[in-house]
């Protein structure tokens, strides 16, 4: 039964706190439903920055095997189970955009698209759909310089100076403008 | 840099796109110090985990095959790393265990060191940036390398049957309960072997393998529990002309030919 059935993100997230804390106990029973929730996005989140599946799923692999290595880590004080190991994949595969070629797939379409859509004929679970149209609403709701800083910083993979230069804008206002932007992408998507 | 300068880094920090490890470094005791702040940053990086979630995929089969057959056999971290590196002695530089970098010698003396080890961090930007950038390209492929050398030796066999290009995996639930994962490749005469929650067995019996083809049957090793109750993964030979993979239970040591049923065949 996929925790993303559950009402809210908060009971999700609460789930998956505890699933989290099973694998650090060496459950993997719990890591492989642990694994029926975070592979997708994992894995979406490194197609997102590499855009390459066979990258991405090597660098999947890499975090979820970290995710079970890692697990007695996490620290639920400072984030939920979900954010960790979205930072993890990002750190992870940020590491590996900035040293690869891959970076030049990147050079052609960054920027283009925030979230990419589904592919065809992939039935979305509801509230995966929901939860994109909410995010894509709430980065239509930032100025053109706050989006573009955060989506070239988050999504492509670029460091705030590779963003200041791309787009021409000190080094201070790009700080600045990322920082803005996620406070104010923080209120309307209610994290708490 | 004044306070305001360092505290607008937070966004920075969440959506980690810092690339100046002496601004990470004075970032993170900034943060050490500054309750707001910390609130602020995970506030911020579950934000930008909830853009990340928004990217979701289905996850493709050959990823579940590759992670979740072999991980009881990955060794955990303990919580908490070992810090308590003597202040005398200048030990070797470690290898860093995950890929990830040791931080810089002055932090490893237990100075403000933030709990921040135990979360994902910026990972090799830290390292690289301790050395040269001309050669950060260059320390980063020698710890992804290592990263790939660990997984490959903590199981060598899995290993090689999934590099190959042919390779695939056939999981079918067991008579009594739990999996068996089979991966095999055409292309190798080895197999892999992984269980998922088969009930224990008493002392007396076990679990045994074999190959099985018109030829005949042929054992192909038993499925042992270690000291943790885990049956670890076991690699088999495949004879020529076998075609399926069976697992009965037999009397402890095994016989020459299975003696029951088998509580689950698969196709090679």
């Amino acid at each position: 039964m996929p925790l993303f059935r559950t009402p809210g993100p908060a009971q999700r997230d609460a789930g998956l706190d505890k699933l989290l804390g099973q694998v650090a106990q060496g459950d993997t029973a719990a890591f492989e439903r642990l694994y029926d929730e975070v592979a997708g996005p994992v894995y979406g989140l490194a197609v997102r920055i590499l855009r390459d599946s066979a990258q991405a799923e090597e660098i999947a692999q890499e975090v979820l095997i970290q995710v079970w290595r890692k697990a007695a880590s996490f620290d639920p004080s400072r984030g939920g189970a979900m954010t960790w190991i979205m930072t993890l994949a990002h750190h992870r595969t940020v590491d590996r955009v900035r040293t690869e070629q891959a970076s030049a797939a990147r050079e052609d379409q960054a920027g283009r698209r925030e979230i990419p859509a589904a592919a065809d004929g992939v039935a979305e679970l509801v509230l995966d759909r929901l939860d994109r149209q909410r995010v894509r609403d709430c980065l239509g709701s930032l100025t053109g310089a706050q989006r573009e800083s955060i989506t070239l910083a988050y999504y492509d993979g670029y460091t705030y100076r590779e963003v200041a230069a791309r787009i021409g804008l000190p080094l201070g206002t790009v700080k600045s403008r990322i920082r803005d932007g996620l406070i104010r992408l923080r209120d309307c998507l209610g994290v708490t | 840099m004044s306070g305001e300068d360092v505290h607008a880094l937070a966004g920075v920090y969440a959506v980690g796109a810092l690339d100046d490890a002496a601004e990470l470094r004075e970032f993170e005791a900034h943060l050490a110090h500054c309750e707001a702040c910390a609130e602020e940053v995970r506030q911020l990086q579950t934000t930008a985990a909830v853009l990340g979630r928004a990217t979701a995929l289905p996850a493709p089969p050959t990823l579940r095959a590759r992670v979740l057959p072999g991980i009881g056999e990955v060794p955990q971290d303990p919580a908490t790393p070992p810090t308590a590196t003597p202040l005398t002695v200048t030990p070797p530089t470690p290898v860093p265990p995950s890929g990830e970098p040791h931080p810089p010698a002055r932090r490893r003396r237990g100075l403000a060191r933030r709990p921040e080890l135990r979360w994902p961090r910026v990972g090799t930007l830290v390292a690289a940036a301790c050395l040269a950038v001309a050669v950060a390209v260059g320390v980063v492929a020698v710890q992804d390398q290592q990263r790939l050398d660990q997984l490959t030796a903590a199981n060598q066999a899995i290993s090689t049957v999934l590099s190959a290009p042919d390779a695939r995996a056939t999981t079918a639930r067991a008579t009594g309960g739990g999996t068996v994962t089979l991966v095999s490749a055409p292309s190798r005469d080895r197999v892999v072997v992984a269980s998922s929650g088969l009930p224990a067995l008493p002392g007396s019996k076990t679990y045994e393998l074999w190959m099985m083809g018109p030829a005949g049957i042929r054992p192909a090793g038993l499925l042992r529990p270690n000291a943790t109750g885990h049956i670890p993964l076991r690699v088999a030979t495949v004879p020529g002309g076998a075609n399926r993979v069976g697992l009965t239970v037999e009397p402890a040591g095994g016989s020459a030919q299975p003696t029951t049923t088998p509580i689950v065949v698969l196709p090679l």
